[in-house]
């Protein structure tokens, strides 16, 4: 790695411990943190991550050209119904695709997506893009804003809630009718994030609710909460679209995607990009892919890669979340290895092999760690940054969340 | 309100004030509302004493410093009880993992309120940071009775992931658990396969009817403990839909009747 790249991200220092309780109890209490606490481990780390000015807006630039990429892939994939099968979407979204492609879209707004960057020994790499349901919107904006008023010189970086809060609010105009914001409401992980959005609705003047996928009901394409006789304003989806897809046929979701008329975050050009096995179809489209090509690894179909010989290689679910079932050989244990082999081999169409890339741990208060920035792209304009970082290979639930600042002394 | 109210039963510093889980506090009103007016019979527990004293009695003791409690109550009784335990020096830590929400399946509102009132006497208390921990959960947390029809069913059950290790119990000095119950002395199919771990790495198990003056006695758990993990490690997340951090809540459709 290029020694300015090291440099390009450094931890900063501990906040002084009071200060950060106090932190930690306002995120708890105010700001829908209730995970802060994993399995006997802290998840907010107590210092920041800084940067400088120039490598943040280089990676404002990278992400933004990434989106620009993403949204034209959408928009072929959209009239390539052929390629739907080999992303590995399940039959049920592709149906829906298939519905929407017929007739119409169900209309979105606040296209929202995160791309997960990693200093790696050959310079910036992306490991995927967040395109479906990205969170970390309380730890990119509250979390950062409290740690930023205790990092002299420091800057945040964009306040992702707030962005998307605008988005919304461009997209539906004033407030009237409710927005319903849609998850599934027994997933602790999930419900703070819609918590969190839904306050930042509310600064706005929006009425929201939450609910889950049995509360929506659809007549005439436009969606209604429960038993309310008012038609919702818009809908915030934060419910995973592989989790719709395996819902009982009892519970109506294809209007989120086709046919419905009331707003969706995210629409139906999300459920394509979220799969990890986008890169197998860029040959056959014809959106040019420069910054995907630049920044993601070498992705292959498992049947396709080395991976049952060669340590070179990480495999992934075509739809996964939070890391998980995220795998490589030199990370887990043999039997481990020899089960989630069976498992590729037994349906390599819902996983993909990608090539592993290294990135160095840097040193923190903690110890050495290494990072992972997600950056928000909302509406095609980049809206903040999620930090995380981990001892392991993997980015997932255990992760700490750290604060992403730009250190404007630099 | 929250915040003070949060601080005294999380206190920082103290050992276990990072396993509260704060959703109940999250969600407190500036108002609680009025105190609960039941008091807790005062059922004797001699049987619990400071450490220095247990050569100097007779019958069975058991030592704070080497204790732990799990206080499996339902309602506002168990932050009611833990008062009691505090006022011996035991620590509360409560483990309340459901969401409040609108009309919801286990009213936690009671709970809420217990521990708002609570938290002036807990402060009060001035308990050491190393103090024994006693945790708290709801005995009408996973309980099915009464119409769950358009009620959000907020029910959950406790993981493993959510106590404490066997490791750190026993290098904090822990050596016996006492589950705290009323009623008989049944536990709880999601306590099982924590307290079957609990066990294995050498803990002592003991089982306490809140409402008889008896002391402590072994506790039983029931066979096919594996199955029984299996059962609330896989099977229940997936119908309560819970990850392995989160608590849980979830609306409970209305039949799509004829």
């Amino acid at each position: 790695m290029r020694e300015a790249e090291t440099s390009a991200l450094r931890a900063g220092d501990r906040v002084d411990e009071g200060a950060f309780a106090a932190i930690r109890r306002t995120c708890v209490l105010e700001h829908c943190k209730w995970d802060a606490h994993v399995c006997g481990a802290e998840t907010l780390a107590p210092f920041p991550l800084l940067m400088r000015r120039s490598t943040w807006n280089e990676l404002a630039t990278l992400a933004t050209a990434l989106a620009s990429e993403t949204l034209a892939i959408e928009e072929e994939l959209m009239n390539a119904p052929h390629l739907h099968r080999r992303l590995g979407m399940h039959r049920a979204l592709q149906r829906a695709l298939s519905i929407a492609r017929t007739f119409c879209p169900s209309p979105s707004l606040a296209r929202t997506m995160r791309f997960d960057f990693h200093l790696t020994t050959e310079g910036w790499r992306i490991s995927e893009v967040n395109s479906d349901v990205p969170g970390g919107y309380a730890e990119g904006e509250s979390f950062t804003e409290l740690m930023a008023a205790h990092s002299p010189g420091s800057t945040v970086p964009g306040l992702p809630a707030s962005s998307w809060a605008s988005s919304v609010e461009q997209g539906i105009g004033e407030p009237s009718n409710v927005i319903a914001l849609l998850s599934a409401p027994t997933y602790m992980e999930d419900l703070q994030v819609v918590s969190y959005l839904a306050k930042r609705l509310a600064q706005r003047g929006y009425r929201t609710q939450l609910i889950g996928p049995m509360q929506l009901r659809w007549e005439a394409g436009r969606a209604y909460a429960a038993d309310s006789v008012e038609p919702l304003a818009a809908i915030v989806r934060f419910f995973q679209c592989e989790w719709l897809a395996r819902l009982p046929d009892s519970v109506r979701w294809e209007p989120l995607f086709a046919g419905g008329a009331t707003p969706v975050t995210n629409g139906i050009g999300a459920v394509m990009t979220e799969s990890k096995r986008l890169p197998l179809v860029w040959p056959d489209l014809e959106a040019p892919t420069p910054a995907f090509a630049r920044l993601l690894p070498e992705t292959r179909d498992p049947r396709d890669a080395p991976w049952l010989t060669s340590d070179e290689w990480v495999l992934k679910p075509s739809f996964g979340n939070c890391g998980d079932d995220v795998i490589a050989r030199p990370w887990v244990t043999r039997s481990t290895w020899a089960r989630a082999a069976l498992r590729v081999l037994a349906a390599p169409n819902a996983w993909v092999a990608q090539r592993r890339f290294d990135v160095p741990p840097i040193e923190t208060p903690l110890g050495p760690m290494r990072a992972c920035i997600g950056l928000f792209v909302i509406d095609g304009r980049v809206g903040g940054a999620y930090g995380r970082l981990q001892t392991g290979c993997v980015t997932n639930e255990r992760s700490m969340d750290v604060a992403v600042l730009i250190d404007e002394e630099k | 309100m929250k915040e003070h109210v949060f601080s005294a039963w999380a206190p920082e510093g103290a050992d276990w004030s990072r396993w509260v889980k704060p959703v109940l506090f999250a969600h407190l009103d500036e108002d609680p509302g009025a105190p609960d007016t039941v008091v807790e019979p005062a059922v004797p527990i001699s049987w619990l004493v400071p450490s220095e004293d247990l050569g100097y009695r007779q019958g069975p003791r058991f030592s704070l410093s080497e204790l732990a409690a799990i206080v499996d109550l339902p309602g506002a009784r168990g932050p009611r009880f833990a008062l009691r335990l505090a006022s011996l020096g035991m620590r509360p830590v409560p483990l309340y993992n459901g969401l409040p929400g609108p009309a919801p399946y286990v009213d936690v509102v009671p709970i809420q309120r217990a521990l708002a009132h609570g938290a002036e006497d807990l402060r009060t208390l001035a308990l050491k940071a190393s103090a024994s921990p006693a945790f708290l959960l709801d005995a009408n947390r996973n309980e099915r009775s009464g119409q769950l029809v358009e009620r959000f069913d907020n029910r959950w059950v406790v993981f493993a992931s959510d106590f404490p290790s066997a490791d750190l119990l026993l290098a904090r000095g822990v050596r016996r658990i006492i589950l705290f119950r009323e009623g008989p002395l049944r536990v709880p199919n999601d306590l099982v396969p924590i307290l079957s771990t609990f066990r294995r790495a050498g803990l002592e198990l003991y089982a306490k009817n809140v409402d008889s003056a008896a002391p402590p006695g072994p506790c039983a758990l029931p066979r096919g403990v594996s199955l029984r993990r299996i059962w609330i490690e896989r099977i229940v997340p997936l119908a309560l839909g819970r990850r392995a951090t989160g608590e849980f809540g979830a609306w409970i459709p209305k039949p799509q009747g004829g």
